[in-house]
């Protein structure tokens, strides 16, 4: 009875670990959105030549979150970090309109990786804050998510500078996959 | 990774010159990153802070990690560092800090004009004299925090800065642990 019972309050009190992949074309602001989210804070980040991981905690998940470059010779080497991947996060800088299709293409072309099947998707509408920004409603359209099928989404609106949005994104993600455990 | 011929080809030819084989902003060592929206050659630490300024003011691409579209290398190939150079010093204070630097009037207009130039449209209004230093009015309470977090002096390395750098990135060869 007693180990039940410490079997029980294990699983109550401590923490699950989820790993998430943050993905996006170059200078979307991943490495701001890790470190936003590790340390409470803006830093200076420069383009990431190959990657960042960090785990952040939050609502008792452990996220390990893996930052990796999106230039677009890097990219070709995203899909060494698909597999085990819980969550995929991925990242569109909301002001950059030349390029949104570029970012519907590289994001259409990795949900169609087996390793990635079952990984649930939350994209984040970065950069808000910058005049004619896209709102969600349209980064949801240009991305075509509504067309996704068996793929759990969610877009949402951030500004990685000053962190507005980047909870609610990882309440989503948090909800999401305790609900599928 | 496969490189992209012609791209590496320009570069290799265009960097030969004294100008444009070092950082146009003075900070760090290689140059081996370019402003595409002003056509001059940077190095990844000031790489780091044109990003900050937004894709629409500076439009930032690696002369060897991504791929290049002609009207992209046909700006490279308009501008130069040089160029960029003697424009500013023209209007902007030497000793302006670096971010700012590319908020003012004089960089607006010189980055209107080179595109101008690329695409073979009208070229902007002639800036007004004695206004080039000026700050952009659409400069909004964001930018102030940017301008303090990211490397205040043009002349400091952003290594000496006090603030914190992420040059923590890992070795592509390294793949992740599982």
């Amino acid at each position: 009875m007693g180990l039940l019972f410490s079997k029980i309050w294990a699983r109550m009190v401590s923490s699950k670990e989820m790993r998430i992949l943050m993905l996006g074309l170059d200078a979307a602001g991943k490495t701001t959105i890790l470190y936003r989210l590790k340390l409470a804070e803006v830093v200076t980040t420069i383009p990431t030549v190959g990657f960042n991981v960090e785990t952040v905690e939050y609502k008792n998940i452990k996220f390990n979150v893996w930052d990796v470059g999106g230039q677009d010779k890097i990219r070709k080497l995203w899909r060494f970090y698909y597999q085990g991947t819980d969550g995929l996060i991925f990242v569109v800088d909301s002001s950059d309109r030349d390029r949104i299709n570029d970012a519907k293409e590289e994001l259409q072309h990795l949900l169609q990786h087996d390793e990635l099947r079952d990984a649930v998707l939350l994209v984040l509408a970065n950069k808000q804050d910058l005049p004619y920004a896209m709102p969600a409603a349209e980064i949801v359209e240009k991305l075509e998510l509504k067309h996704l099928q068996n793929r759990a989404w969610y877009c949402q609106s951030t500004v990685a500078s000053t962190g507005d949005g980047l909870y609610e994104g990882l309440d989503w993600l948090s909800r999401t996959l305790s609900a599928r455990q | 990774m496969a490189v992209d011929p012609v791209a590496s080809k320009f570069f290799q030819k265009h960097q030969a010159e004294e100008a444009n084989a070092k950082c146009c902003d003075s900070v760090g060592s290689k140059a081996e990153w370019a402003s595409v929206s002003h056509g001059i050659y940077i190095s990844i630490e000031a790489a780091g802070v044109h990003r900050s300024l937004g894709v629409k003011r500076s439009f930032v691409l690696s002369t060897s990690l991504d791929s290049w579209k002609p009207e992209h290398l046909k700006m490279m190939q308009l501008g130069g560092n040089q160029r960029f150079h003697d424009f500013m010093s023209q209007h902007v204070p030497k000793d302006m800090p670096l971010r700012q630097k590319y908020l003012t009037r004089a960089a607006e207009w010189y980055r209107e004009n080179l595109r101008a130039e690329a695409e073979g449209l009208e070229p902007p209004a002639p800036l007004k004299p004695g206004t080039g230093h000026l700050l952009l009015e659409n400069a909004t309470s964001q930018e102030e925090l940017l301008n303090k977090i990211f490397v205040p002096n043009a002349n400091a390395s952003v290594h000496a800065t006090p603030q914190r750098n992420l040059t923590a990135s890992r070795s592509l060869s390294s793949l992740p642990a599982r």
